[in-house]
């Protein structure tokens, strides 16, 4: 809620949460999470440290990125280096706003890295970052997908949450 | 009909009429070993450098098991070890993460190429390395592998001389074939 909430007031317009679920993914199934692993799409990249590791995605379908950021760069949007600068910010404040309500509620610490924004297709970053999880001998992965839409330029954007299996055990401490 | 190969899965036949890809490879490493004259083909995608047991559940998913498990299949379909070759591509660097995985595409790809020379198979082509993502195709049709990359050209990743056209019965450089796209 307070991600979406950041996501509206940094646009000034509605962004609603379509969906949110947690789901348990072995890592073969992450590059296809989305659907079609060749889909190109923008992704804003965090690794997140303190007592809940893991990381944090935001990312949205390519051909949507200059409509979801025109309200923020105007006719520069088609600067791809500013547009990927400006789609690190976002993802800064979503994500901030995700973890910040998870620190508060509960009551622990997360600290994100620097964005890392691609261009890319999604089964390459999520199945290098299912590698990871299996270079980490976890065959389990926890996914909280939370789905935000704006209506009126039928824009989707998906933040992944995807914490080490050990970190979530921990928060249900 | 495409046959999609997922992480840590394989595919091996003999006069295969189906393409075979892997999409989307960031850091893992698509491996394809081919023996022309009996027209045998595996293709594995490789997810980490090195196994953590020597006899791992899914052989195809190490860097450091998937060449002598994909050869030893590929025996038992008539291929000659000898004349085997292999073509790879992926293990990009997606991005910089602190701990364990450290750079898993460049220790992918090392100990692929590693036991690939242990086993005596010659690599006659590569796409490797960067920070880009791939997909890598096999067309039954051609007998070519292409890579394919975001805003980037394909590229046919199989050589010249290792190009064998829609026939593909003994090895020979066909000239003329159709270059997919």
């Amino acid at each position: 809620m307070q991600a979406g909430e950041a996501l509206s007031g940094l646009f000034e317009r509605k962004f609603k949460i379509a969906e949110i679920a947690l789901s348990h993914r072995t890592p073969a199934e992450l590059p296809e999470i989305l659907g079609d692993a060749a889909e190109p799409v923008c992704a804003s990249f965090y690794q997140i440290r303190g007592e809940i590791p893991g990381f944090l995605l935001l990312i949205m379908p390519i051909d949507e990125v200059n409509a979801f950021l025109k309200p923020l760069l105007g006719d520069h949007v088609t600067e791809e280096a500013m547009a990927d600068s400006a789609f690190g910010e976002v993802g800064n404040v979503v994500g901030s706003a995700f973890l910040n309500y998870l620190a508060d509620y509960y009551r622990t610490y997360a600290a994100p890295t620097p964005p890392q924004v691609f261009r890319d297709m999604v089964g390459a970053l999520m199945g290098s970052l299912a590698a990871v999880f299996v270079a980490e001998g976890q065959e389990q992965v926890p996914v909280v997908r939370t789905v935000f839409t704006q209506e009126s330029e039928k824009l989707s954007a998906l933040l992944l949450w995807i914490p080490y299996a050990l970190s979530l055990s921990e928060l249900r401490k | 009909m495409i046959r999609s190969i997922g992480l840590g899965e394989y595919a091996v036949g003999r006069d295969v009429q189906e393409d075979w890809a892997i999409y989307g490879l960031g850091s893992c490493v698509g491996l394809i070993l081919c023996e022309p004259t009996t027209r045998v083909l595996a293709m594995a995608h490789v997810v980490l450098p090195v196994s953590p047991s020597p006899d791992p559940e899914q052989p195809a998913r190490y860097g450091d098991t998937v060449v002598p498990f994909l050869l030893e299949e590929m025996k038992k379909l008539g291929a000659v070890t000898e004349h085997v070759m292999a073509q790879l591509a992926g293990g990009a660097r997606m991005f910089e993460i602190s701990g364990v995985a450290g750079d898993i595409g460049r220790r992918n790809v090392e100990s692929v190429r590693s036991s690939l020379a242990r086993h005596g198979v010659p690599v006659t082509a590569e796409e490797v390395g960067g920070a880009s993502g791939r997909t890598l195709r096999w067309h039954a049709k051609t007998r070519l592998a292409v890579v394919s990359r975001f805003g980037a050209p394909d590229v046919i990743l199989t050589p010249d001389r290792c190009r064998v056209g829609g026939s593909w019965t003994d090895g020979r450089v066909v000239k003329n074939s159709t270059e997919p796209r």
